[in-house]
């Protein structure tokens, strides 16, 4: 079976096997990336079955609506996933050997399809972490290691200071979005709830070296607690105090609403702005 | 959730140690067992992919027949705090959330609670493609759904709808035990079409009338059960005309009345692309919405497990009691009812004039004929359970009752026409709108829920405390008759008797009773 007859099959089929099946996407998909690997894999031993396992995962893919486009829009890729079926796949499957490619493929879905799973923050961090693409033969590690900093506790702060401040904008992210409570979804992750708009949550990577980052408007944060004793916090017109350190930020005057974490994070949004204040100690 | 506006910094700082400790290469290492594999040709295989819940599948079917299979741009089903834009002469409703066409909804709901639901319109609306796809969503092939489909005519024999007897036996039986009838299959179909149901002639009528309300038919002296169904008639006549006249109980056992849109300019196109293509929407519905049985069965047991809370069922009692009171009709508490005046051979709108003090504009009572009766009632409360569940909810709320109201009481509840309520130029619309009549209706009753809170709490606190007096000390007995008749008649003193009011007195009423039946009792036992 050729190349073509595998697109033409799957053409045929999925509109009878899905509902969610998007004609555009799949033909999207076949120009674009699905004719990329056919080109690469050309010739090559095995390359029928392993171009006939990446259109089952195409197939899925736009089925359970989890392929949304065939390039990266302006804000990214979709998902995870949609990165490594579209881009990732494409570019080196055909470099591994012939034995590997399968079970690369489906490594590769059931990671994808593993992260999807998770509260939607984890698929959102690891996108926006992820600048150059990972290797296909090695996705497991890659995430294990992407993961462990969001997910393992980090040891707690000393807060002995000095304190540092990064401010973001969360407009950039939504353009009415109101910080109002704020809470921590992992070690790392913090949820800022809308304050007008129940349900409507910006999550926020916490990272030190004041390059703390939105992940963007996620649905389903959870909720994380953590152990342990935290240092006392006081607003003052313009001046933060944490425990015994204190640090100015005079467009913070009027506190609305912070949370403390361990890891030696002070959050905090203002009663008018979109702004959020992320305070970081050693 | 609410919004914190308060100026006082909120602090949500971790407290007590809940730590979820997560390892990622354990998390990532479960993600590796996923549902893809090396399948037996060598290639990519796939097991399927769990729904996230069972309810899951039937909003994708919702979808796929809205978007794509029968197209339907009236969303006349809305949630959320609705907003209007236009003006007064046209005024176009906008829902807070989701909303939905009851054209393809209700049916889907229907699937879910296995009862009875007709369609009606005029011809080429969509109606048995509708019902053909409810066949197919549960699992049936379309030769079989098409052979299955019952087709009304006056010529319609009892042997046609049901089957008859084997010919070789009704020569060689000597008794009818001996006779086996063939029964059609469509009988025990999950779902079952009944096309142009009034056009079934009446003694047809009445053996359908056995499957549809008791589940089984009987000829020969033999039965044949038809299994939990979903039920699909179509109608073109709304009122149930059509060239018999529909017999009466089988009309009240139609659970859902749905009306089939007209076409709308924007499909069009839809339909040209058909008539090229050569297509029927029906032709195929994607295999990952096609539910075996035993998932509708899952389906409806979940939705049976969907709890009504106490507040809406207060809500849904406030409602249907004051559409069967009519002050009019007696000088006796028990007897206040539009059922007296029909045995009386009277109309509502006999009564229902300047002489009843009750305001028309206010009282819900002076708009109906009748009441519903509680086979509509159950139908209502299940069909709510239905879209609960539908939206994830795991408890009917206010507005999934609202929802499904109309159209579940659509033929239930007939008008009082001659109600001043109707002479009101705003209202006349609601003679020939039902939908929103029922609408208005219930939107009300929960104003007037809202409005009657403060003075019906203690009644319904003393109703809680007297429910059961076998359970109480004769002294405290005694003190809960006093207590109840202090509050009838403070009840009678400070409220005009309307059927909020009627209503509580009845329940007022009983509760003495039943305190003095069990006084009465202990006294004769000595």
């Amino acid at each position: 079976m050729t190349g073509t007859d595998t697109v033409e099959r799957v053409r045929a089929d999925g509109p009878r096997a899905f509902a969610r099946w998007d004609a555009a996407v799949f033909d999207a998909v076949a120009r674009g990336p699905a004719t990329m690997l056919a080109q690469n894999l050309n010739g090559d031993d095995d390359a029928a079955r392993a171009f006939d396992s990446y259109m089952r995962l195409v197939r899925q893919g736009v089925g359970a609506g989890l392929l949304t486009r065939a390039a990266p829009g302006a804000a990214g890729w979709s998902s995870f996933l949609e990165r490594l079926l579209l881009e990732v796949a494409p570019a080196q499957l055909a470099d591994l050997p012939a034995e590997r490619r399968v079970p690369a493929l489906v490594d590769l879905w059931n990671l994808g399809e593993g992260l999807l799973r998770e509260p939607p923050w984890v698929d959102r961090y690891v996108c926006s972490c992820v600048r150059v693409a990972p290797k296909l033969n090695a996705l497991a590690e890659f995430l294990t290691r992407v993961l462990a900093p969001v997910l393992t506790p980090a040891p707690p702060a000393a807060w002995t200071g000095p304190l540092r401040v990064a401010v973001l904008d969360l407009r950039e992210v939504h353009d009415d979005f109101m910080p109002g409570k704020l809470r921590l979804a992992a070690p790392a992750v913090l949820c800022v709830e809308d304050r007008r708009r129940p349900g409507l949550h910006v999550g926020v990577h916490l990272r030190r070296g004041q390059r703390s980052e939105p992940l963007g408007v996620l649905a389903g944060l959870g909720a994380y607690e953590e152990a342990g004793r935290l240092p006392g916090v006081q607003f003052d017109d313009g001046r933060v105090r944490v425990g015994t350190k204190a640090v100015e930020v005079p467009t913070l005057r009027r506190c609305h609403g912070y949370t403390v974490a361990r890891a030696g994070f002070v959050a905090a949004c203002a009663v008018d702005s979109q702004r959020l204040w992320v305070i970081e100690s050693e | 959730m609410t919004p914190d506006t308060s100026n006082e910094p909120v602090a949500l700082a971790p407290v007590e140690p809940a730590e979820a400790r997560v390892d990622p290469e354990q998390l990532v290492r479960s993600w590796l067992t996923g549902r893809a594999h090396v399948g037996g040709d060598g290639a990519v295989a796939f097991t399927d992919a769990p729904a996230r819940t069972r309810a899951d599948k039937f909003r994708r079917a919702y979808d796929w027949i809205a978007t794509r299979a029968l197209l339907a741009p009236y969303h006349d089903m809305d949630f959320g705090t609705h907003s209007a834009t236009g003006l007064d002469t046209c005024r176009v409703h906008l829902p807070g959330s989701a909303g939905y066409a009851s054209f393809v909804l209700v049916p889907l709901l229907n699937l879910l609670v296995n009862r009875r639901l007709v369609f009606v319109g005029a011809p080429g609306r969509g109606k048995t493609t509708m019902a053909t796809l409810m066949a197919l969503l549960a699992g049936a092939p379309l030769a079989a759904v098409r052979k299955g489909v019952q087709h009304g005519h006056p010529q319609l024999t009892l042997a046609d709808l049901l089957g008859g007897p084997l010919p070789s036996d009704l020569v060689k039986a000597e008794s009818s035990e001996a006779i086996r009838v063939r029964w059609r299959q469509w009988i025990t179909a999950r779902v079952k079409i009944i096309d142009e149901y009034n056009r079934i002639p009446t003694k047809t009528q009445s053996a359908l009338l056995s499957l549809m309300a008791e589940g089984y038919a009987e000829q020969y002296e033999q039965t044949v059960q038809s299994g939990p169904s979903a039920w699909y008639l179509t109608a073109n006549d709304e009122q149930g005309g059509g060239t018999f006249q529909v017999i009466e109980a089988l009309r009240d056992r139609i659970d859902a009345v749905v009306r089939c849109p007209p076409l709308h300019p924007g499909l069009i196109d839809t339909l040209a692309a058909r008539v090229a293509g050569g297509a029927t929407p029906e032709e195929f519905v994607p295999a990952d919405l096609i539910c075996t049985a035993e998932e509708l069965d899952a389906a409806a047991a979940d939705v049976r497990a969907v709890a009504v809370p106490p507040a809406v069922r207060e809500l849904i009692g406030l409602f249907l009691g004051q559409l069967d009171f009519c002050r009019r009709a007696s000088d006796r508490l028990e007897y206040q009812t539009k059922d007296t005046l029909h045995i009386a051979g009277k109309r509502v709108g006999h009564v229902c004039t300047e002489d009843c003090p009750l305001d028309k504009s206010e009282n819900l009572c002076t708009q109906t004929e009748s009441g519903v009766s509680p086979r509509a009632a159950q139908a209502l409360l299940h069909f709510a359970q239905a879209l609960a569940y539908f939206r994830g909810r795991g408890e009917v709320g206010a507005d999934d009752i609202r929802a499904v109201l109309p159209w579940t009481l659509h033929d239930k509840l007939p008008q009082n026409p001659q109600s001043p309520f109707f002479q009101k130029p705003e209202n006349r619309v609601y003679l020939t709108d039902r939908v929103s009549w029922l609408w208005q209706l219930f939107d009300r009753a929960v104003a007037q829920q809202a409005a009657h809170a403060p003075t019906r709490k203690r009644t319904l606190e003393l109703a809680r405390t007297c429910a059961a007096p076998v359970g109480l000390a004769t002294p405290d007995i005694g003190r809960r008759l006093h207590a109840v008749r202090e509050r009838m008649d403070e009840v009678v003193r400070e409220t005009e008797l309307n059927a909020v009011t009627h209503a509580d007195l009845v329940l007022l009423k009983d509760l003495y009773v039943k305190c003095r039946n069990e006084l009465d009792r202990r006294e004769s036992n000595g």
